[in-house]
């Protein structure tokens, strides 16, 4: 059996490299049989593929622990979710993971009928990229290698008890598909370049598959912060660990690029810098996929993966300098049609919009590679954490937020200042007053203050912006008000999904500001029936005890909040820590009390032979707003995309000679 | 004399023996502010995570090294992280001092966003100026014209059409 997945995996090899020559030849010599032989073999390997994959789950589903991963990976008591979710649990499934979404992925491009011109170079784009990785598992990182101390009877390492969480099943995934989605906007970016088809075709083509690659890669870094904030237990969810950023940072490039695209859908303009975007959004999905199995930065995430950073870094490094060359060989294409005609237009704004996503994403980068460059320098690595990225991200990301508001409101081409002042002044006074008022209510730091005050702006623009619409739409058509307002929403989805999505983000900002400038936090040893206070809050350690859940030992506390000020009782929680036998560290379950306007946050940390217990306390304010938040971005995401009429862009907005094409 | 000296230093000793019994136990157990423990890595063991997110023994090591410094000693935070950096190395703290070398942590990330901002502003000083000669040169008042009542009721039958 583990033959079949591992001969799977070099045939696909085999194949893809085939249909790489295939594709070429056929491309070439206008041969549509070697086409069409190319397209056969797209299938295959993602049929190969997935024929390794379910070996894989065989494997693990049945705890077949004379493969060295099912037995580092699994082991008889771990329930069968985490059996499967094993799969991407280590680096060669998670590399298998990968080759199966991108296999699945190609043969969509290869067969789309709406691209049958870009569909072979893009295929065999894809397919190279699908090579390597099957490189990577047939002769780096075998799935299928033998567990060299396999006895009969025994049980698997067992999987690490952080990744024992549904927050971490779905997290991963969720990022592959997003990091895998990024690969298909970019081979038909080096398409349009080496077909010298470098018009917005390719952009019209990607649109979809760049807007789910991104709603991925947003779930994926949601579910992964719900996660770190559940499971982690330090009162957190973002701690700007160097593989957190890996992923953060596509994530801010891929958001530029989704803006910029739609000055060169409207105006043809930016046709350079949408190409750069894109080659560089793709090779920081392989950057961070490089940081997870290189070792060259310590992260609590990272794969230990030997010698595999290195192809990673290799190939890396040869899809930069092949984008590189290809871009600036073809840069007589991408020359932009029409010109900048004022300083502030909606184009103008979309350049500073990119300007602040690519100075956030380049100060992240930085930060994440800067101890390799001071020990490189001085000989001493130093470390980059949360409170550089703190101090640095947050003055662009307040610019960013502001710029939110400003974007989708402003006029292509030229703003006159009745044009600025009629979607900006109350917006911008009210913001302002927000502020004011929030001064004299005791939130006193000028972050806090500034970002509250941003976010007003910016939510307003938005709800002005649609109260506007749907009004004009009540006028002209009589409809209802509920109605004009859903049939504004629906017939420009695209549009109003993007404002969706806004308002989501700036939930987020709201969630991120309050957690951040105004949490509190107390340590306290409690004894039976002692109290401890925190904020709104009293809370009573009503006893310690422990139970047994498979192998797993939990020792929990069972505590009662009450309201400090009514007395009022307001519900039990029971922070744990469980102890696996695999492994020596507990890993710990926060207990949450959490409403809308704060979350009660306790974690169990030490207890004495006489029941005396150290909790750790977290009142977090507002965190529920940056999940809600980030579910608005997701709805925003999915409304934007439903397909039909209303989700296409809008018209070109170009001069021709001195008419204007609307 | 000399007894009743005996007798002092032992009352002066029983005085102060459990007053700083009870200061040191004070300052062990007294709460780190989190600003202070959010600025400090756990290198010890290999843990390399921050300070108030980790649990580990490793962690209450340095935890009794900084309350020991703040606390007992009455250091400062920026002395305690001085004190830190010198007996771990920098890497114990979460972020750059801002000093020497690393002054290019800080710096870098505003100086490219500025510089960023001086290219686009440059291009666009480029490509709006003629626009703008161009604009004045050609639409003279073509942009202030009103809108009639025929062409207002024309174009509400056009949108009415397409909503």
């Amino acid at each position: 059996m583990a033959q079949i997945g591992y001969f799977s995996i070099v045939l696909a090899l085999a194949i893809s490299l085939y249909g790489i020559i295939a594709f070429v030849v056929g491309i070439n010599s206008k041969n549509k049989a070697f086409v069409d032989s190319a397209k056969g073999a797209v299938l295959a390997v993602a049929i190969l593929g997935s024929v390794a994959t379910f070996v894989l789950l065989y494997f693990l589903m049945t705890g077949d622990y004379s493969i060295q991963y099912v037995a580092e990976y699994t082991s008889n008591d771990l329930p069968i979710f985490y059996k499967f979710s094993a799969w991407w649990a280590g680096n060669a499934g998670s590399i298998l993971l990968w080759v199966f979404v991108l296999g699945w992925y190609t043969v969509v491009v290869a067969f789309s009928k709406k691209t049958k011109e870009a569909a072979p170079h893009t295929s065999a784009i894809l397919l190279f990229i699908a090579s390597f990785f099957f490189f990577v598992l047939a002769y780096l990182v075998n799935p299928f290698e033998l567990n060299p101390s396999f006895k009969p009877g025994m049980d698997g390492f067992g999987m690490n008890p952080m990744l024992q969480n549904p927050g971490m099943v779905f997290h991963p995934v969720t990022l592959y598909l997003g990091y895998v989605g990024f690969s298909i906007p970019f081979a038909y970016a080096m398409t349009a370049l080496i077909t010298k088809k470098a018009d917005d075709s390719w952009i019209r083509v990607t649109r979809r598959w760049t807007i789910i690659a991104w709603m991925f890669l947003s779930l994926g870094n949601l579910w992964g912060a719900q996660w770190a904030y559940a499971e982690l237990g330090w009162g957190g969810y973002w701690g700007w660990d160097p593989v957190e950023n890996a992923s953060f940072i596509p994530w801010l490039t891929g958001t530029a690029f989704l803006h910029s695209v739609m000055v060169q859908e409207r105006k043809n303009m930016l046709k350079i810098w949408n190409v750069v975007l894109i080659a560089i959004t793709f090779v920081l999905t392989l950057f961070g996929t490089f940081l997870v199995r290189s070792g060259v930065l310590s992260s609590v995430h990272a794969f230990s993966g030997g010698d595999l950073g290195r192809y990673f870094l290799a190939f890396l490094v040869f899809m930069l300098f092949a984008s590189i060359y290809l871009i600036v060989d073809r840069r007589k294409l991408l020359v932009q049609e029409s010109n900048f005609e004022s300083f502030v237009s909606k184009e103008t704004s979309f350049l500073l919009n990119n300007l602040v996503l690519v100075g956030i994403a380049f100060a992240v980068f930085w930060g994440t590679i800067y101890p390799l460059i001071s020990e490189a320098f001085m000989g001493n690595k130093v470390t980059v954490g949360a409170p550089y990225f703190n101090s640095i991200s947050a003055p662009l990301g307040l610019i960013l937020f502001a710029l939110m508001g400003i974007c989708p409101l402003i006029a292509w081409r030229k703003a006159s200042l009745t044009n600025l002042r009629q979607n900006f002044l109350w917006p911008a006074v009210v913001g302002v007053l927000v502020a004011v008022g929030l001064y004299f209510t005791g939130i006193k730091k000028p972050y806090a203050l500034g970002s509250y005050a941003i976010a007003t702006f910016t939510i307003l623009t938005i709800l002005v912006e649609i109260i506007r619409g749907m009004l004009v739409r009540h006028r002209l058509t009589g409809e209802s008000y509920p109605l004009a307002l859903l049939r504004l929403l629906v017939r420009n989805r695209r549009r109003h999904g993007g404002y969706i999505i806004h308002l989501g983000l700036v939930l987020m900002l709201i969630g991120i500001t309050g957690s951040q400038a105004y949490a509190l936090d107390v340590t306290k040893s409690l004894k039976f029936g002692e109290q401890m206070s925190i904020g709104n809050y009293k809370v009573t350690f009503n006893k310690l005890d422990q139970k047994v859940e498979g192998k797993k030992e939990i020792v929990y506390a069972n505590m009662t909040v009450y309201d400090a000020k009514k007395g009022s009782y307001l519900g039990n929680i029971e922070p744990e820590k469980v102890f696996y036998p695999t492994t020596n560290e507990p890993s710990s379950e926060v207990g949450l009390y959490s409403t809308p306007k704060e979350d009660l946050y306790i974690i169990l940390a030490t207890w004495e032979d006489d029941g005396t217990t150290t909790f750790k306390a977290y009142v977090n304010p507002l965190v529920f707003w940056l999940w809600f938040g980030g579910y608005v971005l997701v709805f925003g995401t999915l409304f934007a995309l439903w397909p039909g009429k209303g989700s296409q862009a809008g018209s070109k907005y170009v001069k021709l000679g001195n008419s204007e094409q609307v | 004399m000399k007894k009743s000296m005996v007798f002092v230093a032992l009352a002066l000793f029983m005085i102060v023996f459990p007053s700083t019994v009870l200061a040191a136990e004070e300052w062990e157990t007294r709460q780190i502010p989190y600003d202070v423990e959010s600025g400090v890595t756990c290198t010890l063991d290999k843990c390399y995570k921050n300070l108030a997110a980790c649990d580990s023994s490793a962690g209450d090591v340095l935890r009794g090294v900084i309350r020991e410094k703040m606390f007992k000693e009455g250091l400062s935070k920026e002395q305690t992280y001085a004190y830190l950096a010198q007996t771990y190395g920098d890497e114990v703290l979460a972020a750059p001092p801002k000093t020497g070398f690393n002054w290019i942590a800080w710096v870098t990330p505003f100086v490219a966003t500025v510089g960023g901002g001086a290219v686009v502003f440059l291009g666009l000083e480029k490509w709006v100026i003629p626009a703008r000669k161009k604009d004045n040169t050609t639409d003279k008042g073509e942009t202030n014209t009103p809108i009639t009542p025929e062409y207002e009721e024309k174009l509400n039958n056009e949108l009415k059409r397409y909503l």
